[in-house]
């Protein structure tokens, strides 16, 4: 499962998730050492420079299609909660493709998104915080004429004094650590790999 | 016909000086200004900059004045693509946007891309802007750069959703060839009328984002953007366009290094443009004996560090710059962002001025 998922592999992973079934392996366990491994692999191979985005967005498709199969046989544990994540692309800026693979791995690593898409609205960033009280923020900006966004929400954050309740981490072709720590943000990620490091250790960090 | 004979006779003359290969009297500052210049000029946002040519053209032409730079009249397609083709676009009266957005590309299932027909370059949406600003541009004697499409993915991704296009390249690649092919085709009717209307004294601009390596490795941009980016400049300057002038947005250190922009003719000397992920030594080593460089200061220090830091950067990057035998002008690796301080982009002309003193 987790070969097919990393070559992208849309039957193999689809003959694979019918076996685990059919041999009664953990639905659950298939997801996380099958389908979320996979993922893990292409995207290291995407930190090391030898998988791009159309390779990510295959192995994102094989994944997809083994999970149809798998999800109907997970069994949840009610009593865990996942961490939550509320993940945007700022106001003006229309590239979510950055965006869509943080989401992705971070689905896929076990986290709850709540993916506000792109071009969105800065105080809808606040609002939601305040609703889904989410533990991380991720913003997402490729553009220098959008980024500014990023540092207006860190303070509309402050002013509606729910900073302290979020952490913030920022990402995209622009940013840099520099820049993030500049702008009073608690994390930066270059690619979604590392963005979910990041919000792995923030998560900890708070526990 | 719109222009005529600007490689002698227009302006900013130090940019046309540049381009004949004559000696300036300073460096010359061509820093990629764009929103900016609405900025400056007051307009509380971008939407009268994207959408009115004479507003692009008067707002430019002010802030170039002001600034004492070298930058001819700049413009993206005003419907960036995505509308001349019939999708859906914003253009950026909210405050906080940046450029055009494109809010429905025109093409949503691969089924329908070998049968949708190529735009109208004549009466098509958002033609009369596009020949309305090259008669502005005439009318200022500017040198005529007009950007006529962005890159091979990155026009793609106007007219079909970007998510399904990187797909299809592994798993349909046949639709992807058709795509960019039809949109070559596109261009080289936008070419014909442009150069029947103006005389074939024009450059060429084009941006590479979707096409660089933060998306895309160095094979997939051989398998589809290599030859067709050749096979279009080739043919423009063909039918009368006078050069090139490209933008490689975003990182593309591992087409380089695979020779692959190499390849890509540019006409003579036709400018060069990388961001700031490419050293300028790196870009005048590799390009400077062929091409006109434009510098790549980074961006994101020009609206964020102090005056000092982007003069001291800026003259950083002329030190490197001014090595490349075709000529060099300073500027900025991306746009120069809207909100930038006044400050900080007067220091890309006070380095240019203090140079060699």
């Amino acid at each position: 499962l987790a070969e097919g998922v990393a070559e992208g592999d849309v039957d193999k992973t689809k003959k694979a998730a019918r076996e685990a079934v059919e041999e009664k392996v953990d639905a659950y366990k298939a997801l996380m050492e099958g389908c979320s491994k996979g993922m893990a692999l292409i995207s290291q191979r995407y930190q090391c420079g030898e998988a791009y985005v159309p390779e990510i967005m295959v192995s994102a498709e094989a994944m997809y299609a083994a999970m149809d199969i798998l999800k109907p046989y997970v069994k949840l544990d009610s009593t865990k909660v996942p961490a939550k994540v509320v993940l945007g692309v700022v106001e003006g800026d229309i590239h979510d493709i950055g965006k869509n693979i943080v989401k992705l791995l971070l689905e896929v690593a076990g986290f709850k998104v709540v993916d506000l898409g792109a071009d969105v609205v800065l105080r809808k960033f606040i609002d939601v915080v305040k609703e889904e009280k989410p533990e991380v923020l991720a913003l997402s900006a490729l553009m220098t004429t959008t980024m500014l966004g990023m540092p207006e929400t860190i303070n509309m954050l402050k002013e509606a004094g729910v900073r302290g309740n979020v952490r913030v981490i920022v990402g995209g072709a622009p940013l840099s650590p520099e820049y993030a720590e500049k702008i009073g943000a608690d994390g930066y990620a270059k690619d979604g790999a590392q963005a979910v490091q990041v919000i792995e250790s923030m998560v900890k960090g708070r526990k | 016909m719109v222009h005529t004979n600007w490689q002698k006779e227009s302006v900013p003359k130090r940019f046309g000086a540049l381009l004949r290969g004559e000696e300036l009297d300073r460096v010359c500052v061509v820093p990629l200004m764009m929103g900016h210049c609405a900025r400056v000029a007051g307009y509380p946002n971008l939407g009268d900059y994207y959408s009115k040519p004479e507003v692009t053209a008067r707002v430019e032409l002010m802030a170039n004045e002001m600034y004492d730079m070298d930058q001819p009249i700049l413009f993206l397609n005003y419907g960036n693509t995505c509308g001349e083709w019939g999708g859906e676009i914003e253009y950026p009266y909210r405050p906080k946007m940046g450029s055009i957005k494109f809010t429905k590309e025109p093409i949503q299932n691969p089924e329908d891309i070998e049968k949708y027909p190529i735009p109208d370059v004549k009466k098509g949406p958002y033609m009369e802007q596009w020949y309305q600003i090259m008669k502005l541009q005439a009318m200022s004697k500017n040198i005529p750069i007009a950007m006529i499409r962005a890159g091979c993915f990155s026009s793609a991704c106007r007219v079909f959703p970007i998510a399904k296009l990187m797909l299809l390249a592994l798993r349909q690649p046949d639709l992807v060839t058709k795509l960019f092919r039809k949109i070559n085709e596109w261009g080289y009717a936008l070419t014909e009328e442009t150069v029947r209307r103006s005389g074939g004294d024009i450059i060429f601009w084009d941006t590479l984002p979707t096409d660089s390596n933060i998306l895309v490795s160095p094979n997939i941009f051989s398998k589809f953007s290599k030859d067709s980016i050749i096979e279009f400049h080739e043919k423009t300057m063909k039918m009368g366009v006078s050069m090139w002038m490209t933008h490689w947005c975003g990182n593309h250190n591992a087409n380089i290094k695979a020779g692959y922009v190499d390849l890509v003719p540019m006409g003579d000397p036709g400018i060069i443009h990388f961001g700031p992920e490419t050293p300028i030594s790196e870009v005048v080593q590799k390009f400077g004996n062929k091409n006109a460089i434009m510098g790549n200061i980074d961006p994101v220090a020009i609206f964020t560090q102090p005056y000092e830091k982007v003069l001291e950067l800026a003259k950083k990057n002329i030190e490197e710059g001014m090595k490349a035998k075709k000529g060099y002008m300073v500027g900025c690796g991306c746009e120069l962002p809207p909100p930038s301080p006044p400050t900080n982009v007067f220091a890309l002309t006070k380095a240019a001025r203090e140079y060699k003193k």
